[in-house]
C-alpha cells in the first residue's frame, strides 16, 4: 500500500473517532446541563478544554451558554476542531484514498459531510431540538463504523484504520480523565457529588457497565479503575492498547524487517497499563500517569509515521 | 391515455434533426417505448425521479467544486434523466468509422515520430507539424509497445440537419468523462429500471474490465502480475472523481506524482513496505506536467526522471506522450487524407468541413461569411477560445479576425453545424436541446473495442450549441438499442 494512502486512512480514522468522542460529550453534557438541580449553572469548561484550542477568556465567555457551545463546536467553520471541520478533513483524507476504502465507506462519510453542511441542520438548535440533532449525528457516525466493519477487507488498510481509531480513543479517554480529575485536584478519594461521576461515566459511555461491576457506590477510585485498567471496557486505556498491540503484530507479520521500533514502543506502553493497579497509579499520581500516557501515545504515533507513512 | 402532458408541449424546431420526432411530428420507432412509458408517469413522479438522481450523484461524491467568495461549493454535473436513444444500425456505422479513424491516427503518430513518410510524400505539410505546439521532439524515435499511441480515444460526434454523423474532434490525449457514461447508466437503473429492461439496452459496464486488460497487456517486464497505476494530479483536479472511479473498478493503484520515484531509469511507488516497481502508468496528467526535468520545470504534479524510464522502455505510459500532434484542430483537417494514405480506404465518418486560416482563399471565404462560422483555436479544448459567428457582437468578430491575421496557424473555422436535438426535462417540461456524442474507443494489442454508447453532452441553455460542461452543459444516459 502507498505510504500516502496509509497515512490518509490513519488520519481519517482518527478524525472519525474524535467526532464520536465529541458528539458523545456534547450530548451527555447537554443532558446533564438540563438535569441540574437549579442553583449552580452547568459549566462547559471541561469540554471546551478537551476539544478546542480557545484562549481561557473565550472558554470562560462560552462556558455557560449551551447553544453557543454547540454552534461553535459543531458548526463553526473557523474552528478547525469543529465537527464540521474534522468530518471535512476525514472526508478529504478518504477522498485521497478512495480506491482503498469500499464504496460504501466513502458514501457514508460523504453523506455525513453533506448532512453537516446542510444549512437546515443548525436551525435545530433554535428549534430546541439539540438532542435529537446530536442523536442523528451520532447515528450517522455509527452508520460509518458499521459499514466499515462489515465491508472493509481485513488487509493492510484495515490495520491503519485501527491504529488511528485506537490511538485517538486512548488519547480522548486519557484527556477526559485528566481534566475531570484535575477539577477535583486528582484526589481519588474525593467523595464528589453523584451527578459529577455519573456525567463522567456517561461521557465515557460506561455508566451501565460501572453500575453492574461496582454495584452502586460512585467513587473516583472505581471510575479510574474502570477507565484505565479494565480490559473489557472498549474505551479503557487497557483495551485500546490491547487492540493497538494486536494491530501492530498484524502489520509486522507482513513486514517484519522494519517494524521493530513500533513494536517496542507499543510493548512498553502496554506493559505500563497491564502491570499497573490503582495503588501504583496513585503512587506516581494520576495526573503524572495520564500525562505520561498521552506523551507515549504521541511517541507511538510518531514512530508509526517514520516507519510506515514517510513519503515526503 | 397519457397521465401527464409532457409530450404535448414538445416543439422541435424544423431546421434541426430531432432524434425523437420525425418532421411530421410522429415519434421515431426507437423512441416509441420510452415515450409510451414516460407518458404513463404522473408528473410528480418525474420530479421525484429527477430529485432522486441528484441525491444519488451528491451522496456518491460525484461532484466538482466551484469557488465562490472564497468558499468551495460542491456541484453536481447536471444530469438530464431522459435517456438519449441511438439505434443499433447507426451505432454499427459509428463503430466502424471510429475504428477506421483510430487505426489511421495510430499509424500517423508512429509515422510522425519515426519516418515521417506522410510528410515526405507531401500529404501533410511539414510546416503544419513543426508549428504544432504539441509536436513533441523529446519523444522522437522512442518505440512504444505494440505500436499503440492512442489507447483511449474520446472522439466527438455530432449530427447535422439531415441526421448525418460527423466527427467534430479527436481527443487523443487524456479524454475524460467516461465515468459519467458509466454512472449515468447506474442512475438510470435506479430511476427507470423497467424502461431500461424493456428496451434491451446494450450494456456499457464492461469498459473498466476491457481497459484494465489492455493496461496489463502493456507491461514491459515479463511478469505475471504487472503493477499498473493511475497517475492523477490529485484531489483538486476536476476529474478526480473519475480517477478514483476507474482505479477502483480496474483494481489498480491510484497514485500522485509524489508517490512515485525514479531510480536507475525505473519507476517505483513508495509503499508501506518500501519501493515497488511500476510497469504501466495510465496517466491523467498532461504531457507538459509529466516530468519537470524534460517538460515544465515548475510542475509539481509529475515525476522527475519519468521520461528517462519511458525512453528506456521500463515503463509504459497511456496514452503515449506527444499525441497532441494528432488531435490539433488544424491537423484534424487532414485525417480523411490520412485514412486514404495509410489504409487505402474511404473515410466512413466525415469531418466537419474545416478551413485552415493559413490558406488565403479559405480565409477570405471565412471572413466574408463570419456569421455562419465558428472560429476555434487549434490547441484549445473544453469550449475555450471559441467564437460563434451567429452569437458574437461585431466587435468580437473584428477581434477574432485580428487575432487570426496575427497568427493564422493557431485558428481554424468551421461552418456552424446544426446539432441535432433530443428531449430534455427542463422546468418540468420536455424541451428540445442540442447534443453531441462522445464514444470511448479502447485500442489494445487485440484490436479496437468500443462499448456501445458513450457520453451524450447536452447544451442545457435554450438555443445553445455549446455542450461543454464549462459552458453550461450537462449529460444524459445514452442507449444503444436494437
Amino acid at each position: 500500500m502507498l505510504s500516502r494512502i496509509a497515512d490518509s486512512l490513519f488520519w481519517m480514522a482518527r478524525y472519525m473517532e474524535r467526532t464520536d468522542g465529541m458528539l458523545r460529550m456534547l450530548k451527555i453534557n447537554l443532558i446533564t446541563a438540563l438535569d441540574r438541580s437549579g442553583q449552580a449553572n452547568f459549566n462547559w469548561q471541561p469540554v471546551l478544554k478537551i476539544f478546542t484550542s480557545l484562549p481561557p477568556e473565550e472558554v470562560e465567555r462560552l462556558s455557560l451558554n449551551s447553544d453557543e457551545v454547540l454552534r461553535y463546536m459543531i458548526f463553526n467553520k473557523e474552528n478547525e476542531n469543529s465537527i464540521r471541520s474534522i468530518v471535512g478533513k476525514a472526508r478529504e483524507n478518504t477522498r485521497g484514498a478512495q480506491d482503498h476504502v469500499t464504496k460504501e465507506v466513502w458514501e457514508s462519510i460523504n453523506e455525513f459531510y453533506h448532512k453537516l453542511n446542510d444549512p437546515g441542520l443548525e436551525k435545530a438548535i433554535a428549534r430546541g431540538e439539540q438532542i435529537v440533532m446530536l442523536s442523528g449525528l451520532i447515528n450517522q457516525y455509527l452508520h460509518f463504523t458499521g459499514v466499515a466493519e462489515v465491508t472493509m477487507p481485513r488487509e493492510q488498510g484495515w490495520n491503519y484504520l485501527n491504529l488511528g481509531k485506537f490511538i485517538e480513543r486512548g488519547v480522548i479517554t486519557a484527556d477526559i480523565l485528566d481534566i475531570k480529575f484535575s477539577n477535583i485536584s486528582n484526589d481519588l478519594a474525593n467523595p464528589s457529588d453523584v451527578p459529577y461521576w455519573r456525567n463522567l461515566l456517561l461521557s465515557l459511555n460506561c455508566y451501565e457497565l460501572y453500575l453492574k461491576r461496582y454495584q452502586g457506590s460512585l467513587d473516583g477510585q472505581n471510575v479510574a479503575d474502570l477507565a484505565i485498567l479494565n480490559p473489557q471496557f472498549p474505551r479503557s486505556l487497557a483495551y485500546c492498547l490491547f487492540r493497538l498491540e494486536r494491530t501492530v503484530q498484524h502489520l509486522s507479520d507482513e513486514y517484519p524487517e522494519n517494524s521493530d521500533p513500533v513494536k517496542k514502543i507499543i510493548g512498553r506502553l502496554r506493559a505500563k497499563v497491564e502491570f499497573a493497579d490503582m495503588e501504583s497509579i496513585s503512587g506516581v499520581g494520576l495526573h503524572t500517569f495520564l500525562t505520561e500516557m498521552k506523551l507515549n501515545f504521541y511517541q507511538f504515533s510518531n514512530a508509526l509515521g517514520r516507519t510506515y507513512f514517510a513519503y515526503n | 391515455m397519457a397521465k401527464n402532458d409532457l409530450f404535448q408541449h414538445y416543439h422541435a424546431a424544423p431546421e434541426f434533426w430531432d432524434e425523437m420526432r420525425l418532421p411530421d411530428g410522429a415519434v421515431r420507432t426507437h423512441y416509441e417505448a420510452v415515450v409510451r412509458e414516460l407518458s404513463q408517469l404522473p408528473a410528480d413522479d418525474l420530479k421525484r425521479k429527477e430529485e432522486l438522481a441528484k441525491q444519488l450523484f451528491m451522496n456518491q461524491g460525484i461532484t466538482f467544486t466551484v469557488y465562490f467568495e472564497n468558499e468551495g461549493i460542491e456541484r453536481i454535473f447536471p444530469f438530464d434523466i431522459i435517456p438519449r436513444i441511438i439505434v443499433e444500425s447507426e451505432w454499427l456505422h459509428i463503430e466502424e468509422g471510429i475504428k477506421q479513424r483510430l487505426k489511421a491516427l495510430n499509424l500517423f503518430l508512429k509515422d510522425i515520430y519515426n519516418e515521417q513518410q506522410i510528410v515526405k510524400d507531401g500529404i501533410v505539410p511539414a510546416s503544419l507539424i513543426v508549428t504544432c505546439p504539441h509536436f513533441t521532439r523529446e519523444v522522437f524515435g522512442i518505440p512504444v509497445i505494440h505500436d499503440i499511441y492512442v489507447h483511449i480515444a474520446g472522439i466527438d460526434l455530432i449530427r447535422d440537419a439531415d441526421g448525418t454523423y460527423y466527427v467534430l474532434e479527436d481527443n487523443l490525449r487524456t479524454p475524460s468523462g467516461v465515468s459519467y457514461m458509466l454512472e449515468n447508466r447506474e442512475i438510470t437503473k435506479r430511476i427507470f429500471p423497467n424502461m431500461l429492461a424493456d428496451n434491451s439496452v446494450k450494456k456499457v459496464s464492461d469498459y473498466p474490465l476491457i481497459l484494465g486488460k489492455i493496461l496489463r497487456s502493456l507491461a514491459p517486464r515479463p511478469v505475471g502480475q504487472p503493477v499498473v497505476a493511475l497517475l492523477t494530479p490529485g484531489i483538486f483536479n476536476s476529474a478526480y472523481y473519475e480517477h478514483t472511479f476507474l482505479a477502483r473498478y480496474m483494481g489498480i493503484e491510484l497514485v500522485e506524482g509524489r508517490d512515485l520515484v525514479v531510480d536507475d531509469h525505473k519507476v517505483y511507488m513508495k509503499t508501506t513496505r518500501g519501493k515497488r516497481q511500476v510497469d504501466v502508468i495510465y496517466r491523467r496528467v498532461d504531457d507538459d506536467f509529466l516530468d519537470p526535468l524534460v517538460f515544465r520545470p515548475d510542475s509539481a504534479l509529475g515525476v522527475p526522471g519519468l521520461m528517462s524510464a519511458y525512453r528506456r522502455g521500463n515503463v509504459a505510459l497511456v496514452n503515449a506522450v506527444g499525441n497532441g500532434v494528432a488531435d490539433d484542430k488544424a491537423i484534424y483537417a487532414y485525417v480523411p487524407d490520412m485514412i486514404k494514405y495509410y489504409l487505402n480506404e474511404e473515410p466512413i465518418l466525415q469531418n466537419v468541413p474545416t478551413y485552415r486560416m493559413e490558406d488565403i482563399e479559405a480565409r477570405a471565404h471565412v471572413f466574408a461569411n463570419m456569421e455562419k462560422m465558428v472560429v476555434k483555436r487549434t490547441n484549445e479544448s473544453g469550449g475555450y477560445g471559441m467564437v460563434m459567428g451567429n452569437k458574437a457582437s461585431p466587435e468580437e468578430l473584428d477581434g477574432a479576425k485580428a487575432a487570426i491575421l496575427a497568427d493564422p496557424r493557431s485558428f481554424i473555422a468551421q461552418p456552424i453545424i446544426k446539432l441535432s436535438t433530443v428531449p430534455c426535462l427542463i422546468d418540468g417540461k420536455l424541451q428540445p436541446r442540442h447534443v453531441d456524442l462522445r464514444p470511448y474507443a479502447l485500442c489494445g494489442p487485440q484490436g479496437i473495442e468500443i462499448v456501445p454508447g458513450g457520453l451524450t453532452r447536452v447544451a442545457l441553455r435554450e438555443g445553445s450549441l455549446v455542450v461543454n460542461s464549462s459552458q453550461g452543459g450537462g449529460s444524459k444516459d445514452t442507449w444503444v438499442v436494437g
